[in-house]
């Protein structure tokens, strides 16, 4: 194993071109993946406030409103009801916007009770959504209703759309890397011909002269697991300070997660099992070609 | 279990036609005894090579039945082929030996790649290259040395195992007459230690000056098999 890393060492340059495409096919579906995490994780922040607001007819007795929350509170997909009086709703409008003078100046409350509908599921879909609003608009007390942070879900329903693509992508780059490596090995196994057909004359058995060539494929998906860490881990970092500009623009808590060691150790299994892949398909097909042509060997 | 002069090497009617191409061996029946030392000789294209191919399992007989050691090889399963081979060793025209490796180092393969403990293995390697006067050249690489040195490496890679069986084929080919006779000496040398040798060849000044068994092929048949005559 060790005689195999420094054969390797011992020519750098194809051995880090080779380490580096492969970090380049698995730093693209990996960065993608953990920006999409961030992008999840920063839309679901956001749609534990979604719900439906719903307008009550205007001048409607408090005591209507309310026992239109209660009822409401009894479905089964709504979670939670709230309830905000007309005044309520003005106190809050006046204090928000600073237009309290000109609103008193109407003489009467301009402005609806509001019941806030969340749903009972902690992340419905857009369908849900529309039908829960649908419902709510059809009740005799209800003005209009307005489905809030719409576009969180939109963005949800995005992430995991890319998140498919995400995953085809991978699976296509993997299979680059099994190419990169199955190309590296057998130009190595031509290159060591003599050694295989000598092996196998002297007993070496199909498993030892195998096992240098898959110990190297192993190598190279780990150098491009390396590879391809640093190149995420860099791209994040080099990100990380305008995303954090910009959370901070929206008041937000929101910061960038990086790859944390789960995703690290995933990214170098990964890495290192498409490399060993590689190197069982050249070793196969190769190895084998080499054995039938054996008596070439001098006899 | 094994007695003295049992056959190591048995053919029985063995036939071997090539997938393309002519019979290369018809109804061979051979009998070598242990340690004995024979040559195999005949015309290009006789089936010497053929034979001894047969004998390491690089080829499979297509009828016939060839037993090495008692064990009958046409039972032998595809996994069982490098436990066999380790049994026997083998000497080429060309030495074979891996440019990037010294001399010891090439000698040690055959130990390696039977997952010899590593204590044993230098003693071994130190031990073989003596025996064909090479010791002292252990630590060079395979280009520095002479014609005559890599073949007589390459022995040494044949026999650290202490296989029972050394198969040669055409060992002496790229050497002059003098270097031959060196490297027929190593043979006579390790035959002389009780490993039973078999030598292709069509040189026919060597086997004149080393009057051995002679068994002589043509067209893929025994025509003749001629005993050792005591010189
Ligand atoms: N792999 C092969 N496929 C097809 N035919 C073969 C193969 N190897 C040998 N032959 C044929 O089998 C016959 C015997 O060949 P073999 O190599 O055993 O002869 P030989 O006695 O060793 O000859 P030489 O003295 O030239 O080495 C020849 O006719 C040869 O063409
Ligand atoms: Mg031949």
């Amino acid at each position: 194993m060790r005689e195999s890393l420094l054969r390797l060492l011992a020519m750098p340059l194809p051995t880090a071109l080779s380490c580096l495409t492969i970090g380049v096919a698995l730093a693209l579906p990996m960065g993608l993946y953990i920006v999409l995490g961030n992008l999840d994780a920063l839309g679901r922040s956001w749609e534990r406030s979604i719900g439906v607001s719903v307008f009550l007819h205007l001048h409607m007795e408090d005591s209507r409103g309310q026992a239109l929350a209660q009822r409401v509170r009894e479905w089964p997909e709504v979670g939670s009801v709230e309830w905000r009086s007309a005044q309520e709703s003005l106190e809050e409008f006046r204090n928000w916007s600073g237009f309290g003078d000109i609103i008193e100046g109407l003489g009467q409350n301009p402005l609806p009770a509001v019941l806030s509908v969340r749903p009972s599921e902690a992340f419905p879909s857009a369908a849900q959504m529309a039908a829960l609003r649908e419902a709510l608009v059809a009740l005799p007390e209800v003005e209009d209703a307005r489905v809030d942070l719409e576009w969180a879900q939109r963005l949800r329903e995005l992430v995991q759309l890319g998140r498919r693509f995400t995953v085809a992508l991978g699976l296509l780059l993997s299979l680059g890397v099994v190419v990169v490596v199955y190309n590296a090995i057998r130009s190595s196994i031509a290159a060591r011909r003599l050694e295989i057909v000598v092996m196998q004359l002297v007993g070496g058995s199909p498993a030892f002269v195998r096992r240098p060539f898959l110990y190297s494929g192993l190598w190279y998906g780990f150098g491009g697991g390396i590879c391809a860490w640093l190149v995420v881990q860099s791209y994040l970092l080099w990100i990380s300070a305008p995303v954090a500009r910009l959370a901070q623009l929206y008041d937000s808590q929101f910061a960038l997660s990086g790859l944390g060691w789960v995703h690290s150790v995933a990214l170098f299994g990964i890495a290192t099992f498409f490399g060993l892949l590689g190197a069982w398909f050249a070793v196969v097909r190769q190895v084998a070609q080499i054995g039938a042509e054996e008596d070439g060997a001098g006899f | 279990m094994h007695c003295e002069f049992v056959a190591v090497i048995r053919l029985d009617r063995v036939s071997k036609r090539y997938a393309e191409g002519a019979e290369a061996l018809s109804e061979v029946s051979l009998e070598i005894e242990n340690g004995e030392m024979v040559f195999l000789t005949g015309h290009s294209g006789a089936g010497k090579s053929t034979l001894l191919k047969l004998i390491i399992l690089m080829e499979r007989p297509t009828q016939g039945q060839l037993f090495v050691d008692g064990r009958n090889l046409g039972q032998a399963r595809v996994s069982e082929i490098p436990a066999l081979r380790r049994q026997i060793g083998v000497v080429l025209q060309n030495p074979h030996l891996l440019p990037d490796r010294s001399v010891h180092e090439n000698v040690a393969l055959p130990l390696l790649v039977a997952d010899q403990p590593v204590r044993s293995v230098d003693r071994r390697v130190r031990a073989a290259l003596d025996l064909v006067g090479l010791e002292p050249l252990a630590q060079r690489m395979p280009v520095s040395l002479s014609a005559g040195e890599q073949q007589r490496v390459s022995i040494a890679r044949a026999v650290v195992n202490r296989p029972r069986i050394l198969l040669a084929d055409e060992p002496t080919g790229n050497l002059d007459a003098e270097l031959s006779t060196e490297i027929m000496q190593q043979f006579m040398h390790l035959n002389a230690a009780e490993v039973t040798v078999v030598i292709a060849t069509h040189d026919v000044l060597l086997i004149k000056q080393f009057p051995r068994r002679n068994v002589l092929l043509r067209n893929g048949q025994v025509e003749r098999d001629q005993p050792a005559t005591t010189p």
